[in-house]
């Protein structure tokens, strides 16, 4: 049994769609496949354009919408778990942007019920909240959206969820970092 | 290209193929050859990119439904010389906001017997702003420019009188059905008073009573006369634009990688740069391409003598903005519902809100001395160093911002700063007038 096919030029071999041209193939099986040195290069050369198309293409921007995986801040009591997401996600500097927020109530295993929502955010190394007065609209089963929100500076902000039921309250912050 | 034929071949293969991916890295351009080469950290560079360029589109304002016409701009930048338009027949919105002036006027208090005299701000980029007024007292381009007409320590106006002039004076009225629309129906100069305007504060003067007296179509048909002069003139403003500053060629060269644009900011000025998006942080509140957040703050400054220091800056600004007929939550606004963002709506009134006025923005601020809305700073190192040392701060009363605090900036730094600042600049515009 040969160690090696070989091929003739004339000779219906079979071999499926080559990137490279049935000529050039035919030539390298001709050759007794032997190693070449351009597949060599070929590849390392699209190890090295890979990472140069990558990086000249902008980011895209994130989508406006209100489908990426929310965020959870435990309430500082802990009987509330709030999930937001906003859109534009990331949170951009001084625009506009909303928020969809749900309150659920672990040990209830669900959605909190007979609560309001209030939402603010602050700068605490700057001593200084949000110029706008956010609107909260929504219900407790539903989510809540949040509307009116902008962060005008850039650094570390707080958002701000106060919950409320009957006459107790309880609330929960996170940190965030607009750019 | 052929190996010989020998067993070291593959190696060879190999050997290349590493050493090309070890070169790879030079050849993207790594962040420490960007350095190298700028001056500035690639966190630094992030940040400075930022705040180039200008984006063009966003001066368009869609409330003004003639934003961008040409020949709305053009009738506007008349508008705008025209001294007809202010009672006495001296006085035009050119009046204070020269064009060689940095489209201000270069003294401190442009209206002394005002009752809270302010510096009047620039016009450079002033269709880029959320708010106008040191305090934000009008919500649009072209409700602001309404104000001054109607103001009795500015143009003294009133709208009947100019909705008037636009009837009588035939190459005005030509102008205004050619470029803005026919005047209304309801309009009939036989019905009008001579002069008549609202003025809730004095009823009891003759021109409030003659507004009073006035039909409900016919107030609505002068109104809509006035506030499409705003827009023409508010139009002519929006083109104020300066955006091709040494600074923005030098952000240029830092997206090409092109050494003629990393050149066009020298070493001072750099430096300057480095301490602005840094040490200094004027880019906090002066962000973005406009050098402006476009909002308020307090920076512990007393008033000039001859200003009031009762005055609350922002904290009445806001009453005023939501009480103005001309917001853009009136009838008068041209954008469909949804396609403006009503900043309005969300508008917050807090007792931190008193002495806070606009930041300016810094894009030709060489240009536009004095500074500060009283005009306290003559010159950009006296600005500089209370905005760095808050040399001249006062006790900020209601409001604390912790952003601002002396930073004991040395007055190598205080310079690199203001060679910084000089690099804002851009001109061009002013060949086009």
């Amino acid at each position: 049994m040969p160690d090696r096919i070989r091929i003739k030029p004339n000779q219906s071999h079979g071999v499926p769609w080559s990137p490279f041209g049935r000529g050039l193939f035919q030539t390298w099986v001709d050759s007794g496949c032997r190693p070449l040195w351009w597949p060599g290069i070929l590849f390392a050369t699209c190890l090295t354009v890979f990472p140069m198309v990558v990086s000249a293409v902008p980011e895209s921007e994130s989508p406006a919408d209100l489908t990426a995986a929310p965020i959870e801040v435990l309430s500082e009591s802990g009987r509330y778990v709030i999930e937001y997401n906003t859109a534009p996600n990331p949170i951009p500097r001084n625009e506009m942007f909303e928020m969809r927020v749900t309150v659920r109530e672990p040990l209830k295993n669900g959605p909190a019920a007979h609560v309001s929502l209030e939402v603010d955010a602050g700068m605490p190394g700057h001593g200084h909240g949000m110029n706008t007065l956010p609107v909260v609209k929504g219900s407790p089963t539903d989510g809540f959206q949040v509307q009116g929100m902008c962060l005008h500076m850039a650094g570390d902000w707080e958002l701000i969820f106060t919950i409320r039921r009957g006459v107790m309250s309880d609330r929960g912050v996170a940190q965030v970092h607009v750019e | 290209m052929r190996f010989p034929q020998t067993r070291l071949r593959p190696v060879a293969t190999v050997v290349l193929g590493v050493a090309l991916l070890l070169v790879s890295p030079l050849l993207i351009g790594d962040e420490c050859d960007d350095e190298a080469a700028t001056g500035f950290s690639p966190d630094e560079i992030r940040r400075i990119l930022t705040m180039s360029p200008l984006d063009s589109s966003k001066a368009l304002d869609p409330t003004n439904r003639y934003g961008g016409d040409r020949a709305v701009i053009d009738f506007g930048k008349s508008l705008f010389f025209d001294k007809r338009l202010s009672r006495s027949g001296d006085v035009s919105c050119a009046t204070c906001h020269q064009p060689g002036r940095g489209w201000a006027d270069g003294v401190p208090l442009s209206r002394p017997k005002a009752a809270f005299p302010r510096h009047t701000p620039t016009l450079w980029n002033v269709g880029y702003n959320r708010w106008f007024n040191w305090d934000g007292r009008a919500d649009s381009l072209w409700a602001q420019a309404l104000g001054p007409i109607e103001s009795d320590s500015e143009m003294g106006n009133d709208r009947v009188s100019v909705v008037r002039l636009f009837m009588d004076d035939e190459d005005l009225r030509e102008a205004y059905t050619r470029t803005l629309g026919d005047l209304p129906k309801a309009l009939d100069a036989a019905n009008l008073p001579a002069s008549a305007k609202p003025l809730p504060h004095n009823k009891r003067d003759p021109r409030h009573k003659a507004w009073n007296g006035l039909s409900e179509p016919q107030r609505a048909a002068v109104n809509t006369v006035f506030t499409r002069i705003g827009k023409a003139i508010a139009a002519f403003e929006a083109t104020i634009v300066s955006r091709h500053s040494p600074f923005d060629d030098f952000v240029l060269g830092l997206r090409t990688g092109e050494k003629g644009n990393l050149d066009a900011l020298s070493p001072c000025a750099k430096r300057g740069l480095k301490l602005f998006i840094g040490k200094a942080g004027c880019h906090l509140c002066h962000s973005g391409p406009s050098f402006s957040d476009l909002e308020f703050h307090n920076v512990f400054l007393a008033a000039r003598d001859g200003a009031s220091s009762a005055d609350k800056g922002r904290y009445t600004g806001i009453v005023a903005v939501r009480g103005s007929e001309f917001n853009t939550q009136g009838p008068y606004n041209d954008a469909e519902p949804g396609k403006y963002v009503d900043w309005l709506a969300y508008l917050r009134r807090t007792v931190e809100n008193r002495g806070q006025f606009k930041t300016p923005t810094l894009r030709n601020v060489d240009t536009t001395a004095p500074y500060a809305h009283t005009g306290q700073f003559a010159s950009l190192p006296e600005m500089v160093g209370h905005c760095g040392n808050m040399y001249e701060a006062i006790p900020a009363g209601s409001h604390s911002d912790a952003v601002q605090s002396p930073l004991n900036l040395s007055a190598e730094d205080l310079w690199d700063l203001v060679s910084f600042l000089k690099s804002l600049s851009d001109e061009s515009f002013l060949t086009t007038l």
